[in-house]
């Protein structure tokens, strides 16, 4: 440290002012947005009864709490969490297979392609009918959005695996179980960490979507029987839950890249 | 001297929907052990499909190729092949990419692996061998990388242009060291470029292809005073004389 010339203290000093600056500022947005609605409301210039306050979520979260609040968010991350790991673990399973064969790969490519653009909440009133109304349902929906994204996600990875590489393991007489297991799946593996990342937002989506469509608990549907029942503060506190969980969850799954892609440097 | 591979009247073609392509064309070549041999000819005209050919990556469309006078074990497991890039794996250590052959093949046994750590050592590799592949200079990856090679002791390496994605500075000294590796395992070696120089500097013969469909056109005997470093080949008298001949050889082509 004392080695290091003035100049170059200089600029560390710099950029260390660059970051409690930009630090600052993110913090002052999240308090001043919080503040200036807190007001808006309490002074009544926005009206309090559609756009709530942040003191009435509070006090809403409160009586929530009291009234199984928790219970709701145990069922949406439950559902969230195995519509997400069912879709992305079979996703990457038939995603191996289709790598395994490229005839396969070929044959079923379309059906792939309107799989992936057709909007999976359409099927909603199919699979509600299907396996029934409720959790069964919202999981199958948010596995359905998953499967899709992680197929097309991991087999992209998979092909994307430099060939000279796979050539490299062929001269050394590789068999195709080795191919896969020493070069396409490791060389992949930033790949994939990105499609669960990506996945694990459409998981939220399909889940809050599901229970919007029928749903007796959850996180959606507190959000859309506050809004039937015209209590914005339960929307709103609902919505900020969902916030907090999504955002941990995104968090978590980034810690988990950086402590995959640090072993490969 | 025991010939290492043999080809007889290799011929190739690619097929597209729009047609075939005759790429090679009564292709004859043999190679000694412990010779090496470049092939150089216009780009396009089938050098690297001739490697592939002898690796069994790609099948001939006629002729025969013979490893060690081995028709049926088609020569596999015998054949070191070096690729333009390095491709050593940036997830394992430059001793387990040094290893990745034998764990391939389930050779890994503790000779082998002593083996390995020898070949390290000789080549200045063994401060490094549990770093990283990006923690190494681009010299001594092909080294890691010929290492690698050399592993699985193949009785033949071919070179697929393995200098091209190098500097020209570093090409000069890696061509040295790499040229000093294979002499002093006593490898029998090909090497495809499509610099005449390189192939001058390192050969003990150079043949000529012609372009598409290639065909040998002619076979140069390099005989150069005074021996030596590639290095030191590209200061003989002789030298210049060669690369005349093989740049005019070249040029007639076009």
């Amino acid at each position: 440290m004392s080695n290091y010339s003035l100049e170059h203290l200089r600029y560390l000093k710099k950029e260390k002012q660059k970051k409690t600056v930009k630090l600052t500022l993110q913090i002052s947005i999240f308090v001043l947005f919080f503040a200036l609605w807190e007001l808006l409301a309490r002074f009544e210039i926005i009206n309090p009864f559609i756009f709530s306050s942040p003191s009435r979520c509070v006090r809403m979260l409160g009586t929530l709490y009291k009234t199984g609040l928790l219970s709701h968010v145990g069922i949406t991350l439950f559902e969230t969490l195995a519509g997400f790991i069912i879709g992305s673990v079979a996703g990457f399973v038939i995603a191996v297979l289709l790598w395994w064969s490229p005839m396969a790969k070929q044959v079923l490519d379309p059906y792939l392609v309107i799989l992936n653009s057709l909007p999976k909440i359409a099927l909603g009133p199919l699979i509600i009918v299907w396996v029934g109304a409720g959790i069964s349902s919202i999981i199958t929906v948010t596995l359905l959005i998953s499967i899709v994204v992680a197929i097309m996600g991991v087999l992209n990875g998979f092909n994307e695996v430099e060939q000279g590489k796979i050539t490299l393991l062929k001269t050394l007489g590789a068999t195709k179980t080795q191919t896969f297991f020493k070069v396409v799946f490791p060389a992949s593996i930033p790949t994939t960490v990105s499609v669960l990342k990506l996945n694990i937002g459409m998981s939220w989506v399909g889940v809050i979507v599901g229970e919007f469509l029928n749903s007796k608990a959850g996180l959606g549907y507190l959000i859309v029987y506050g809004g039937q029942v015209f209590k914005m503060d339960i929307v709103m506190a609902a919505t900020l839950v969902l916030c907090a969980l999504s955002a941990g969850m995104y968090f978590l799954v980034v810690a988990l890249e950086k402590a995959i892609l640090k072993k490969r440097i | 001297m025991a010939e290492v591979v043999k080809l007889e009247n290799i011929s190739k073609f690619y097929h597209t929907k729009s047609g075939e392509t005759e790429a090679l064309k009564n292709i004859s070549l043999s190679v000694a052990s412990g010779e090496f041999v470049s092939i150089i000819g216009p780009s396009g005209c089938g050098k690297s499909t001739v490697l592939s050919i002898i690796a069994h990556l790609e099948e001939p469309s006629g002729g025969k190729v013979t490893i060690n006078s081995d028709k049926q074990g088609k020569g596999k497991g015998q054949i070191g092949y070096m690729l333009q890039q390095d491709h050593l794996f940036p997830w394992l250590t430059v001793r387990q990419n040094a290893l990745l052959g034998l764990v391939l093949r389930h050779n890994k046994t503790e000779e082998a692996e002593k083996r390995v750590d020898n070949l390290l050592k000789q080549y200045q590799l063994d401060g490094f061998a549990s770093a990283y592949p990006n923690q190494l200079s681009g010299g001594m990856r092909q080294r890691a990388a010929l290492i690698r090679t050399l592993a699985i002791d193949p009785a033949v390496l071919l070179l697929d242009e393995p200098f091209s994605a190098l500097d020209y500075q570093t090409r000069l000294a890696v061509s040295d060291d790499i040229h000093f590796i294979i002499k002093n395992q006593r490898k029998t070696a090909i090497l495809v470029t499509h610099d005449i120089s390189e192939a001058i500097s390192m050969s003990d013969r150079v043949v000529v292809l012609s372009k598409r469909p290639a065909t040998v056109k002619n076979i140069y005997e390099i005989k150069l005073s005074g021996e030596q470093t590639p290095l030191q080949r590209r200061k003989a008298p002789e030298f210049s004389t060669y690369f005349q001949k093989l740049w005019e050889e070249l040029n007639e082509n076009e």
